[in-house]
């Protein structure tokens, strides 16, 4: 029998990724201590009104959080943000604003992401104009107050979704695409034109990246049955009318003209970007110079970080991933966590 | 005088030659510039001829093409360097003619007499002798400067760091032949009088100590000649160089001051003045360590002085479409040569005539404004910038009108800047009408490339044109609004345009000390943000090398927020910046006092980004 | 082919795109100069953004579009390439060629860009070779 209760394997996040991780390590028999800046877990599933592309709510995967349900060998140490990790002597460190809060064998970081800041791109005037929101503040809006989307008390009449900001652009540095935005755009399209029925909904994109299982359906099924128009033409740049209505400007590629449309809401697909609290590595190795995500030792087969040793990655902290992807991501990590302990 | 005068060598007829090529060489030149010369510039030219113009001009070349007194400004070593060979090659030819006339008695005689006199003299045979230790004591002085600046010359080329320079021009054939040829000069010079004066037992402290130990072992009698020959070679070899190589600067720079100080300027119709610019230019190399793509971009000959050699030479080369007209370079150049006018022309030869217009507007509606706004085609990208006006104009209760509200419009100075001055024109002409049309008195502007081209270009009878932080510097001043100081530091970079292409300098930090506590702004000659659409073909990446490096020298002194008065500034930095960015009008806006509504645009300046984007 | 009834329109060799016949000297010239330019994924920002675009029929992505594609049909071999003029018609879908002489070379196209083309020197270089083109001057 493996004396594996002696093995040590710290996870860093309480996300989807993280949740897969500690889990899948407890059921190996390791001790698992589990870490996470905020008090409860379930990190951005908490946030979130449906998930594509079924449509079901983050509720039916959080029930699975609650503490009865942790199999014993894992210990939370929530409310905790571990923002440094040291190796030493083969034993890893972390550290919380430079004081020691725990160690372990092997630590999975599961840190997540962010979105993207919008008011970096002026030029959609979020943070000046009222009407202008991004896709995480509508998801909020939709999940605690969706008349909040009423003006005067009256349905909105119209609303547009403009895929690609904070991705695939040069002029801020992010070259990346964020994968998630597009299905993210058709499913709030129409989470929107199911709530309210006459307002006419608009989505301007370069491409649909509808990639996933059940993606492409959901996209027709938001052209078909829905009736949300999809225009192909990119956004240059938004402003404000007497009657604080928010005039676009476009163009419609595939008429090769420019566009003008003015709307009651204009939601902002913003990308996924590394997360502000993500943990700092020994000597610095292992982050992308490029994009700010974790790098790999072997992006095709691994989640051990490049450049260190007893350090593993699951989950958005890699790069753009949804749910499935990072649940499955969480549990290769534990699996490799565990077989890089047992072979010392 | 008794004593029959006729010295005369075979040797000095290698530096005649090359000294009267030179001569008429020049002599051609100048005619041709003159020629060259529009109608007005040459009235300019002899109405100012025999006036105090003259002597200033005069004063002038002493001062900087002997003494060279801006480069001394620039770092002394450099600039001694430069008057050590200037000033003391100068005062070498000065006083040995006075030695050759007292002790010949002549004042006119061949060319080449005071030049090689020690070899005629190397010691006074006939009466006034007692001055002559005097002349050789200056004339020793006078060399062994030339030559410490020479030493240092050779230094620059190895490590011109030594000297201030970050970077040594690199030269072209022509330049490294005259090039050698002057560095031997003045060494060949030292041997051959010391020779000559140890073989005499003459000479002064440098000349005559140096003969004396070279007499001691060598016999100096069969050197004298072999030596001159070289000297009168060396001599040749550079002036036969000197017209095709950076070495004309030294007859062109003077007549380029007093032309200057005449009131003759680079332009179209005088391409003889334009072709004497080139000349002038030495090729110093301070444009060079100005620039601040010679850092970024290393290696890459997109400066001045490689453009005034690719156009004296009628090469083209994309490489010179890299330039980000920032004007650093000219404000640096120690000869005052008008580097933005001339890089201008160059474009101007490649484009073709663009037939741009601007759509009509609906026309401007209701009562006749007092106050135009003209946004800027740009700014509409930068939209806080449009916010916070119509917030200050709101609230200072101006009648105004937004022209270009729509963002359809635009000035016509980005065609000007890429040479299509006929499409610029059109576009010119359309606006200056809608603007005169309007009835307005002032016309606002956000946009500094904008403001240039109106006042500059535009012909706006009875409309005064401002940018807007000289505007909302005179509504605080006359307390039209009124702001709370914020306790914070703030830098200001000032937009190329706007402080050396408009002389728009004091207002916009006037305008700050009002709004914040501290004023951080570091001392130094303004930078370039690197967004400049000047430089139509930079990359992205050498823009943002540009940008990190003004940002990270802007920034020296901590400031809590950065501010700048033009919208491509603001975008270039917002995207690498770690502290808020913010437009002259922004934190007007923002800490206007008397508002009722709160601005939505606090949330977007109070509120820290919560990433700065990763360099890529 | 002299047809002596009049149909009432003009008989065109086809709106077919011949891509086995098009002459791409001009593309791959630009390419070169701009490498960039190959990025371009028509996503329809620097139209969006252009302000001359609203003014007329200019449209900068197709005009550039077009030099790649070197679209053979409704050509005038009098003018050079990227001079040939719009075609008015009340259907102005067709429209095979678009002049760049509306270009007010503002550079707003070049700010918005998200592939960071520097479309604003594309332009100046299209300006240049295709002059270099009417004035008989060999392009490289």
């Amino acid at each position: 029998m493996l004396d594996t209760e002696k093995y040590r394997i710290a996870v860093i996040g309480a996300g989807p990724a993280g949740r897969a991780a500690a889990l899948s390590a407890a059921t190996l028999g390791v001790s698992v201590d589990w870490y996470d800046k905020q008090d409860r877990a379930g990190g951005k599933l908490n946030e979130y009104h449906q998930l594509f592309p079924h449509r079901v709510k983050p509720e039916t995967l959080l029930s699975g959080f609650r503490e009865s349900e942790l199999p014993a060998g894992i210990k939370k140490h929530f409310g905790i943000a571990v923002n440094r990790i040291e190796t030493e002597q083969a034993q890893v460190i972390l550290l919380s604003d430079n004081k020691v809060v725990g160690g372990a064998d092997a630590v999975i970081v599961a840190t997540g992401f962010d979105f993207f800041d919008a008011r970096l791109k002026e030029e959609f005037g979020y943070g000046m104009y009222k009407q202008v929101i991004t896709s995480a503040d509508l998801e909020q809006i939709l999940k605690t107050n969706p008349s909040a989307l009423k003006k005067n008390g009256a349905d909105p009449a119209s609303i547009a979704f403009v895929h690609c900001v904070g991705s695939r652009d040069q002029q801020i540095g992010i070259g990346y695409c964020s994968r998630l935005c597009c299905i993210t755009g058709i499913k709030q399209a129409i989470e929107v034109k199911e709530l309210y029925p006459s307002a006419s909904v608009v989505n301007f994109y370069i491409d649909i990246r509808a990639f996933g299982t059940g993606y492409e359906e959901l996209y027709r099924e938001a052209q078909e049955k829905y009736r949300i128009r999809f225009i192909r033409g990119r956004v240059s740049e938004a402003s404000e009318n007497q009657q604080y209505n928010i005039v676009l400007k476009a163009e419609d590629t595939l008429m090769a003209r420019p566009l003008k449309l003015t709307v009651d809401w204009l939601v902002l697909l913003v990308g996924m970007v590394p997360s502000c609290t993500q943990v700092e590595l020994d000597n610095k190795k292992g982050v992308d110079g490029e994009t700010g995500f974790y790098d790999l030792a072997d992006p095709l087969t691994g989640s051990r970080i490049s450049g260190q040793e007893g350090v593993f990655s699951a989950g958005a902290c890699n790069g753009p991933m949804s749910i499935p992807e990072a649940i499955a991501s969480g549990r290769s990590a534990a699996m490799e966590a565990f077989n890089y302990i047992h072979s010392r | 005088m008794q004593k029959v005068f006729h010295p005369f060598d075979p040797f000095v007829l290698l530096f005649t030659v090359g000294f009267s090529f030179v001569g008429i060489f020049f002599l051609y030149k100048v005619i041709r510039w003159i020629e060259r010369l529009s109608q007005g510039d040459r009235e300019l030219l002899t109405n100012n001829l025999f006036t105090a113009k003259t002597w200033k001009a005069l004063g002038e070349v002493i001062r900087e093409s002997l003494l060279h007194k801006k480069i001394f400004g620039i770092n002394r070593r450099l600039g001694y360097m430069h008057m050590s060979l200037a000033f003391g090659w100068f005062m070498l030819i000065l006083i040995g003619n006075v030695e050759s006339t007292y002790y010949s008695g002549r004042l006119f005689k061949p060319i080449y007499v005071s030049v090689f006199w020690r070899f005629f003299e190397p010691g006074p045979t006939f009466p006034r002798a007692a001055y002559q230790p005097g002349f050789a004591f200056w004339m020793d002085f006078f060399l062994l400067m030339v030559l410490s600046g020479l030493a240092l010359a050779i230094v620059k080329r190895f490590r011109s760091i030594w000297l201030g320079l970050k970077k040594t021009t690199r030269q072209r054939p022509a330049d490294r032949w005259a090039l050698t040829a002057l560095w031997l000069v003045f060494p060949v010079r030292l041997l051959a009088e010391s020779v000559t004066c140890g073989a005499n037992g003459t000479g002064s402290f440098l000349t005559g100590s140096l003969g004396h130990l070279l007499s001691s072992f060598l016999n100096l009698e069969p050197l004298v000649l072999p030596l001159w020959w070289s000297y009168s070679c060396v001599l040749m070899i550079f002036f036969l160089c000197l017209p095709f190589t950076r070495y004309a600067h030294i007859p062109s720079e003077a007549v380029l001051i007093f032309l200057r100080r005449y009131g003759i300027r680079v332009s179209t119709e005088s391409p003889g003045y334009t072709d004497l610019s080139i000349h002038a230019c030495s090729s110093c190399g301070v444009c060079i360590d100005s620039c601040q793509l010679s850092d970024v971009l290393p290696g890459r000959p997109i400066q001045s002085n490689y453009l005034i050699k690719s156009v004296r030479h009628h090469e083209y080369s994309d490489v010179q479409w890299d330039c980000l007209q920032c004007g650093r370079c000219e404000k640096a150049c120690p000869v005052g040569l008008e580097l933005m006018p001339i890089r201008q022309l160059s474009r101007s030869d490649m484009a073709i005539g663009s037939k741009s217009t601007v759509l009509g507007h609906p026309g401007l509606h209701g009562q006749i404004p007092r106050v135009l706004y003209f946004a800027g085609c740009m700014t509409h990208l930068a939209p806080s910038v449009i916010r916070s006006m119509e917030i200050i104009f709101n609230q200072a209760g101006s009648t105004w009108q937004f022209y270009d509200s729509d963002g359809r419009a635009c000035c016509g100075r980005p065609l000007k800047l890429a040479g299509q001055t006929e499409g610029a024109n059109r576009v010119k002409e359309q606006l200056q009408a809608e603007f005169l049309a309007s009835g307005a008195e002032l016309l606002v502007t956000s946009c500094p490339i904008c403001y240039r081209m109106f006042t500059e270009d535009y012909v706006l009878p009875g409309m005064q044109v401002v940018h807007h932080t000289q505007y909302i510097n005179e509504l605080l001043e006359w307390e039209r609004i009124q702001v709370i100081r914020n306790n914070l530091a703030a830098a200001y970079h000032e937009p190329c345009e706007l402080g050396r292409g408009s002389g728009i300098t004091n207002e916009p930090r006037q305008v700050l000390s009002r709004v914040y506590k501290n004023d951080v702004t570091p001392e130094i000659e303004g930078l370039c943000c690197g967004g400049s659409l000047g430089a139509p073909g930079l990359n992205l990446a050498a823009r943002r090398a540009v940008a990190r490096g003004a940002y990270d020298e802007l920034t020296l002194r901590k400031p809590d927020v950065l501010v700048t008065a033009c919208p491509l500034c603001k975008k270039t930095f917002s995207r690498i910046s770690e502290m808020p960015v913010l437009d002259v009008a922004e934190a007007v806006a923002t800490s206007l006092t008397g508002v009722s509504a709160p601005h939505e645009m606090m949330s977007l300046i109070k509120t820290p980004l919560k990433q700065s984007i990763v360099a890529g | 082919m002299g047809l002596k009834k009049n149909f009432g329109f003009d008989i065109h060799s086809g709106r077919q795109i011949d891509l086995d016949r098009v002459d791409k000297a001009l593309a791959d010239e630009l390419s070169e100069l701009v490498g960039a330019w190959s990025a371009c994924i028509n996503c329809g920002s620097c139209v969006a953004t252009c302000p001359a675009a609203q003014n007329g029929m200019y449209n900068f992505r197709m005009l550039h579009y077009q030099i790649r594609m070197r679209v053979e049909t409704d050509y005038d071999p009098s003018l050079p390439y990227i001079m040939q003029r719009r075609v008015e018609t009340d259907n102005n879908l067709s429209l095979p060629y678009i002049s760049l002489e509306h270009c007010l070379l503002c550079g707003k196209c070049q700010l918005v860009c998200p592939r960071g083309i520097p479309t604003r020197y594309l332009a100046i270089q299209i300006m240049q070779k295709t002059r270099q083109h009417a004035e008989g001057i060999p392009s490289v």
